[in-house]
């Protein structure tokens, strides 16, 4: 079973080539350039280890959150090999990509104006819902549980930055993939709604 | 010469379009979802809301087009994609969606500059002559471009400040009619009559154009009439703002006409669907009986994909093709097109 992993809903290009287990992957640090970086870094990876796109069996995506434009790229290349060759489909939350296989993880994302997306993860399972907090909210929150390692964007509650092999945890949470029945119903999940942009009508 | 087809993907704004086309002048398929419904919600196109509804559809529109086609990625010669100018993250969606076709089912990808689009969807009425002369007319864009040859794009006129569209969305508004505004005044205007007068906007170079200041005569004399206590009639007002601002169009085509003397002329946007604007082509026509004309059928003068590939053929046929990390430009320039 060949599964290609792809996340693009943060400040990394993740790529991950898997087959019984991890076979090999990228992470390449390119915020807003994921666009144009996407499929020569996979082509790249492709390549080096004999794949044909034409041959894989599934793509494991993250459905968000992150941001906007950053989810909807490799959202979108996720449905348009699943659709167009016909194999599984899987999704992933980009938190809990980001907590990986940890024991127990609250996953941090920069949700800019002073929110953050979050998530709470053990062993890769969700605890509670991905939701988006105030900086003083998720304060307050990893107070509450002293216990929790943070990754992520640990900064934003004065304590260091975890980013972890991603490519590499798409393969630990296989149990935790969730397979999309229709390709086309599915779109990111963004935790912010439509209509915060009437403001901006 | 062997048949080509190629698969084109539109997303430029809030329509998400894929569509299989032969020989850049045959139609093999042509599917668009519009996002009207929803952006009259909100008044207006909103870049955010439409990038989302991009992603849903991009999929199902993209297999609508080749199962409609009765094609197999095998059958195509290359994958079509409208780079820009546009909505970032709209654009954004197509211009993925096409890089990962090219890539999995090893095609050659094409990259398309949307106005190029509009002005080629003629060759699905007439062959294109040149050298040729196109009217772009639509919300975002009011030009006069000059081809000598094929491929080849000068523009010789454009807007100073509003686009032709937007005058009419913005009009449509102050006389408190729903949003897509030109429709509207093109339907209101029949009922109306040519009234109110409103003035002739002045511009340095006689192919320019402006609309500002028309928009704004017709908010001064709304003031003007609410300060009499006279009461509105919004389809004379419609009619009168819809006689000056296709006059003035006109008035531009026709200076060009004269002075570069084309072979060809077209029309071609959103705007060219205005049936006053068709009539009004035909008649003043008429005095140009060695100059061909298109106007283009009603379908393709709003965004759709079969326009990227009418266009996206001649790209092909001079082997203008993009890498994978083509990225999508929102303010492409229409003059570098076909340009090494
Ligand atoms: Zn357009």
């Amino acid at each position: 079973m060949k599964i290609v992993g792809m996340d693009t809903s943060y400040q990394y290009l993740n790529i991950a080539l898997l087959d019984e287990g991890y076979v090999d992957g990228c992470m390449v640090s390119c915020f807003k350039q994921q666009s144009e970086w996407m499929i020569p870094k996979w082509k790249e990876l492709m390549d080096r280890n004999g794949w044909n796109p034409k041959e894989i069996d599934g793509i494991v995506v993250t459905q968000g959150p992150g941001s906007y434009t950053g989810v909807r790229i490799a959202m979108t290349v996720a449905k348009m090999v699943a659709s167009s060759i016909g194999c599984k489909l899987y999704t992933v939350s980009s938190l809990q990509l980001l907590a990986g296989n940890c024991d127990h993880a609250i996953a941090v994302m920069d949700a800019r104006g002073k929110r953050a997306y979050v998530g709470e993860y053990k062993n890769g399972k969700a605890m509670k819902e991905d939701c988006i907090l105030t900086l003083e909210e998720l304060l307050a929150y990893v107070n509450a549980n002293p216990d929790v390692t943070v990754v992520g964007d640990g900064h934003l509650v004065g304590k260091e930055d975890v980013f972890g092999n991603m490519p590499k945890q798409f393969d630990l949470l296989r149990s935790e993939w969730k397979e999309v029945t229709d390709i086309d119903d599915l779109c990111p999940k963004y935790l912010k709604d439509n209509d915060e942009y009437l403001v901006n009508v | 010469m062997k048949d080509v087809y190629l698969l084109a993907i539109e997303s430029s704004c809030d329509e998400t379009a894929a569509s299989v086309v032969k020989n850049g002048d045959t139609i093999v398929s042509s599917i668009v979802s519009s996002q009207i419904d929803v952006h009259k919600r909100f008044g207006g196109v909103v870049p955010e809301v439409a990038s989302r509804i991009h992603v849903e559809n991009v999929s199902w529109v993209i297999r609508e087009a080749m199962e409609q086609a009765d094609m197999k990625y095998s059958d195509l010669d290359g994958i079509c994609v409208t780079q820009g100018p546009g909505l970032i993250g709209s654009l954004h969606v197509g211009v993925q969606a096409a890089k990962t076709l090219a890539y999995v089912h090893d095609l050659p990808l094409i990259p398309v500059h949307h106005i190029s689009g509009h002005i080629y969807a003629n060759q699905f009425v007439d062959p294109i002559t040149y050298p040729m002369l196109a009217l772009v007319v639509s919300g975002g864009h009011t030009e006069l471009v000059w081809m000598k040859e094929e491929y080849s794009f000068e523009i010789i006129g454009t807007t100073q400040d509003d686009a032709v569209g937007e005058a009419y969305d913005k009009v449509a508004r102050v006389l408190g009619l729903p949003y897509p505004g030109g429709p509207q005044i093109d339907r209101l205007a029949k009922e109306g009559t040519n009234r109110y007068p409103l003035p002739k906007p002045h511009t340095e170079n006689p192919t320019d154009f402006s609309f500002s200041g028309l928009k704004s005569a017709v908010i001064q004399s709304l003031q003007r009439l609410e300060r009499r206590n006279e009461e509105l009639n919004k389809a004379d007002m419609a009619c009168s703002f819809q006689e000056a601002a296709l006059g003035e169009l006109w008035n531009r085509v026709e200076y060009a006409l004269n002075e570069y003397k084309p072979a060809h002329f077209v029309i071609a946007g959103g705007v060219a669907a205005n049936s006053r604007l068709r009539q009004l082509i035909t008649e003043n026509m008429k005095a140009y009986p060695d100059i061909t004309y298109t106007i283009p059928p009603l379908k393709y003068c709003t965004d759709n994909a079969a326009m990227i590939g009418a266009s996206g053929y001649h790209a092909y046929t001079k082997g203008i093709f993009a890498s994978e990390d083509l990225g999508a430009k929102p303010s492409l320039d229409l003059e570098q097109v076909g340009k090494f």
